[in-house]
């Protein structure tokens, strides 16, 4: 349960971080964010992947929880580019 | 300066990366299988059902032994854990001639195994850095070569990669060369941690034998070493004086009660039924990260704590944490999951990275119609390496239920009915036009993944409906991945046979995007 919870705050990170992207913002929302929107998003997304290795740290104590957290990131990470891809191709 | 240094690493990355591909794949491939071993060997097993806890298979690995092999110098039990269910026995001296020590498999009910003879996944974990058909040492060598190899095209491919951030999460499909080397780039950057990391730690599993010369500088023989480092009971005679074990469950509590409760992986016993005799107990490989555990030894016949847990030096206790990094032998469910997809990841990327070769190559031939020779090679060698494995494994998986029961010598042709399958893709794959050579091989691997689930249904009680029903997870999780598996080189095969649309349209390649309906 706790890795579920964990993957999904990474999830959501890794999704914040590439919506603050350029040619993310084209592909899913069609305009660009503007800077203040940017930097929000930024922000977000950069404390759900810390608040991913917290969580794992605080349940699985630091060294399991570190290693957890890197499987966790690989996971969401692929999760958001196979949202994309598949984003891409509904979308043509 | 700067795109200079560029350049030539991405030469470097190409070569180095080309040059042992193809066994890097496999290493990667069977490496990230190994990760469910223990699963992979239960279910080519099907004969053995239940778990077993700690304590009862002590006790009856000692009952066994002291039948079966009182007067052995040592005995040496491997007890089941949460992931596996049955008790691995060695002894020596060896009754017969010619083999160091002799071996036994207890099933949850204490008797010996009456399963089918296999090799189950501990094959698969051993090929990955000892190979098969040659001498383990020349194998080593290989792979460890290929691993600094390997180790050389990660770093020269991360300064090779220029816009490492900017593409971070881009992966399109349908444009040719440029969708497989975003699919190579996505696999390795988003698991660039675990690919440092498993080539890193895989070289420091055998360090000791790819640098040996600190230990040659230090002591007058290897084994001087080991012994004073992992020092197990010292070897004493048997005073011949005939004393009963003290019960050994009494010992593995008092060592749970040293480990926050964990039950001890291994249990040691030199001289058993002498008087001079002395019991080891290892800490389980699942209860930390470092895979050389604490060890506590005890009197055999008093069954007192002799010799209390050691601290490690800070040299081995590195070691230790890294091989247990790289083997992850401590990792729960979930983090197993993790492992085997970041490890899927690994295998993808060396493999198109393997395939970018050739794709990259292609547009630029003189001749495309007849490519020379060194491209063919490259070409046919990844069809072998990457159709060829997947065919292997999953006919080594069916070998396991289609071989007659009886058969003399059935493991080993089980591995070698994975190497007949593999050599046949292979040769299949160098004789037909190449593009039907990738559509079928990758189409006849799909097949064979997909045959694994009716046929294990057909051949024994525990098909996937059945295990369903049962909750045996393992089970269950064995053969949706081989449904997965069946669809993933199903899926590849079909992109494979529309490849040949893509390379007319790949002059098209700049028209502007459709609009959006």
């Amino acid at each position: 349960m706790i890795h579920l919870l964990a993957i999904v705050l990474s999830l959501v990170g890794f999704a914040a971080l590439a919506l603050a992207m350029k040619r993310h913002q084209r592909e899913v929302i069609g305009r660009a964010l503007t800077d203040k929107e940017r930097h929000l998003t930024r922000s977000a997304g950069a404390l759900a992947i810390a608040a991913s290795l917290a969580v794992a740290m605080a349940a699985f104590g630091a060294g399991y929880g570190a290693v957890a957290w890197f499987g966790y990131m690989s996971v969401a990470a692929w999760i958001v580019v196979a949202a994309l891809c598949w984003h891409a191709r509904l979308k043509s | 300066m700067k795109d200079s240094l560029r350049q030539s690493m991405a030469l470097l990355h190409t070569w180095a990366g080309l040059l042992f591909g193809w066994l890097l794949f496999a290493v990667f491939a069977t490496g990230t299988a190994a990760y469910f071993e223990s699963e992979i060997t239960r279910w080519m097993q099907p004969e053995i059902v239940g778990s077993s806890d700690p304590l009862t298979a002590a006790e009856q690995a000692v009952d066994y032994l002291g039948q079966t092999a009182p007067d052995a110098d040592s005995w040496i039990i491997t007890l089941p854990n949460s992931r596996s269910a049955t008790t691995q026995l060695f002894w020596s001296p060896s009754e017969e001639e010619g083999k160091t020590y002799s071996s036994a498999i207890l099933a949850p009910d204490g008797k010996e195994v009456s399963a089918r003879e296999t090799s189950g996944g501990y094959f698969l974990y051993r090929f990955h850095f000892d190979l098969h058909y040659m001498p383990v040492i020349w194998a080593r060598y290989l792979v460890g070569l290929a691993a600094m190899f390997m180790l050389v095209a990660i770093l020269s491919g991360v300064i090779t990669h220029k816009k490492i951030f900017a593409d971070f999460f881009t992966l399109r499909f349908g444009k040719g060369q440029r969708s497989w080397l975003d699919a190579h780039n996505v696999t390795a950057v988003l698991a660039l941690p675990f690919h440092l990391m498993i080539t890193f730690t895989g070289l420091v599993t055998l360090a000791t034998m790819y640098m040996p010369w600190g230990i040659a500088a230090n002591y007058t023989a290897p084994q001087t070493f080991f012994e004073s480092l992992f020092s197990s009971a010292p070897e004493v005679p048997r005073t011949g004086e005939k004393t009963p074990l003290a019960p050994v469950d009494a010992m593995m509590r008092q060592a749970a009660a040293h480990w926050d409760g964990a039950m001890p992986g291994s249990v040691t016993i030199t001289n058993p039924g002498d008087s001079s005799a002395s019991v080891t107990l290892k800490s389980s490989s699942e209860d930390a990260i470092g895979v050389r555990g604490e060890v506590l030894r005890f009197d055999g016949a008093s069954g007192q704590l002799v010799q209390p847990a050691q601290a490690k030096g800070p040299a081995l206790e590195t070691e230790s944490v890294m091989i247990g990094l790289h083997a992850g032998r401590f990792a729960d469910w979930g983090l197993r999951w993790l492992y085997f997809i970041s490890g899927l990841g690994g295998t993808i990327m060396v493999g198109s990275g393997l395939v970018m070769w050739t794709a990259k190559r292609r547009t630029r031939l003189p001749d495309p119609q007849r490519p020379h020779f060194g491209f063919r090679l490259v070409e046919r060698l990844n069809i072998a390496a990457i159709a060829g494995l997947g065919a292997g494994i999953a006919t080594y998986f069916l070998a396991n239920r289609l071989l007659p029961l009886g058969m003399e010598q059935r493991a080993d042709w089980e591995i070698n009915s994975m190497f007949l399958a593999w050599s046949a893709i292979g040769l299949w794959g160098a004789i037909r036009p190449v593009r039907r050579a990738w559509v079928e091989t990758l189409g006849i691997t799909a097949a064979l993944f997909l045959a694994i689930v009716p046929v294990d249904a057909l051949t024994t009680s525990r098909g996937l409906l059945a295990s369903l029903m049962a909750g045996d997870w393992a089970y269950v999780g064995f053969d949706i991945v081989m449904l997965l598996l069946a669809a993933g080189f199903g899926f590849a095969a079909r992109k494979a046979s529309g490849a040949k649309r893509s390379t007319s349209a790949r002059k098209t390649y700049r028209t502007p995007e459709r609009t959006p309906a």
